[in-house]
């Protein structure tokens, strides 16, 4: 293994700490929890990790097709913050790519002409963020209205969030966060609501939250705080997951209205 | 990162259903409060530890498909 010194030449154990959540509780990728995080807490990388990461079914194409698309590696750290957290090398992916990497996953039930419309219109607006593939829940017809708050729950806790921390425990971290809410009008537009204070699960063992203190911000994935964020990365973060619902409420009155029209 | 599998339902408990995945034949309980009129050997997309829409055979079998075609690259 090696050992990685510098936290910012390591694009894989960025993208390692946010890929851990969820492959932890069984929702996706290979069945390694355990290598993973033998990984995490040695803070070292090596060809088995790779390998590890390269078996996720929809972030390795995510960050493998913003590679492609702005000549660079998957795992190059530009390339797996701009996925996870956002950075402006989201902005160079073009749209005509990034709808050709997703229209066979839409779930529109639309003509493919109607399809490419639509995501023509949402143009530079949508990106290859992970929060706005999350979002793409909200666009499932049969979730009753009666169970929104399941999906809004879902997508809150699937999306990359971001917290201030202002209490450190042992195995927990209290934070404020902002979560995903409804605007009750016509639409239900989704929106952030005011910062409340939340528990949320850390490691100890994986750096740098061995010194993680109150006043730190970090990045928090299915309530498990992934990595600690610097002032640029929190503004990032903010401002892509803004421009993802911006997007997903664009994307909603769109289809609405294409459905209408045929 | 979590990503929408397709499964068939093998039994309902209240809001919880034992469903099997069509790509590796596991089975996973699972959350089917977001579906309305829910019935065993129904067709699902799941998400997380939750069912999000009811499927046909036909979409179900079309969303395996694309499912192995994307693991099979990624092998």
């Amino acid at each position: 293994m090696k050992h990685v010194d510098n936290e910012s030449s390591s694009g894989e154990l960025l993208h390692t700490k946010h890929a851990f959540p969820p492959n932890n509780l069984g929702y996706c990728g290979p069945d390694t929890r355990g290598r993973i995080l033998e990984h995490l807490h040695d803070h070292a990388t090596d060809e088995s990790l790779l390998s590890i990461l390269t078996r996720f079914e929809a972030a390795y194409p995510f960050v493998k097709m913003i590679a492609k698309s702005t000549g660079r590696k998957p795992f190059d750290y530009e390339v797996a913050e701009a996925y996870w957290i956002g950075n402006p090398l989201l902005d160079s992916v073009k749209p005509v790519e990034f709808y050709e990497f997703t229209h066979r996953g839409l779930n529109v039930k639309l003509p493919k002409k109607d399809a490419k419309l639509l995501f023509k219109q949402l143009g530079a607006v949508a990106k290859p963020h992970h929060t706005f593939y999350v979002m793409g829940m909200y666009s499932r017809p049969a979730a009753t209205s009666a169970n929104r708050e399941k999906l809004l729950q879902l997508m809150d806790s699937c999306r990359i969030s971001w917290g201030r921390v202002v209490e450190v425990k042992e195995k927990e971290l209290v934070v404020e966060r902002s979560p995903l809410t409804f605007k009750k009008s016509e639409e239900e537009h989704l929106l952030l609501s005011k910062p409340v204070r939340t528990k949320v699960a850390y490691d100890q063992e994986i750096a740098p939250f061995n010194s993680i203190s109150t006043g730190d911000w970090v990045s928090l994935h299915w309530n498990f705080a992934s990595e600690k964020l610097t002032s640029r990365q929190v503004r990032n973060l903010r401002a892509y997951t803004l421009g993802d619902i911006k997007a997903t409420n664009l994307f909603m009155d769109l289809l609405t209205r294409t459905k209408s029209q045929l | 990162m979590c990503v929408t599998r397709v499964g068939k339902i093998l039994s309902i408990t209240g809001t919880m259903a034992k469903v099997e995945f069509l790509d590796d034949k596991v089975t996973r309980d699972i959350d089917v409060s977001m579906i309305e009129g829910i019935k065993e050997n129904s067709f699902v997309e799941v998400f997380a530890d939750s069912a999000l829409t009811r499927l046909t055979a036909k979409e179900a079998l079309w969303r395996k498909k694309l499912w192995l075609e994307m693991r099979s690259k990624m092998n």
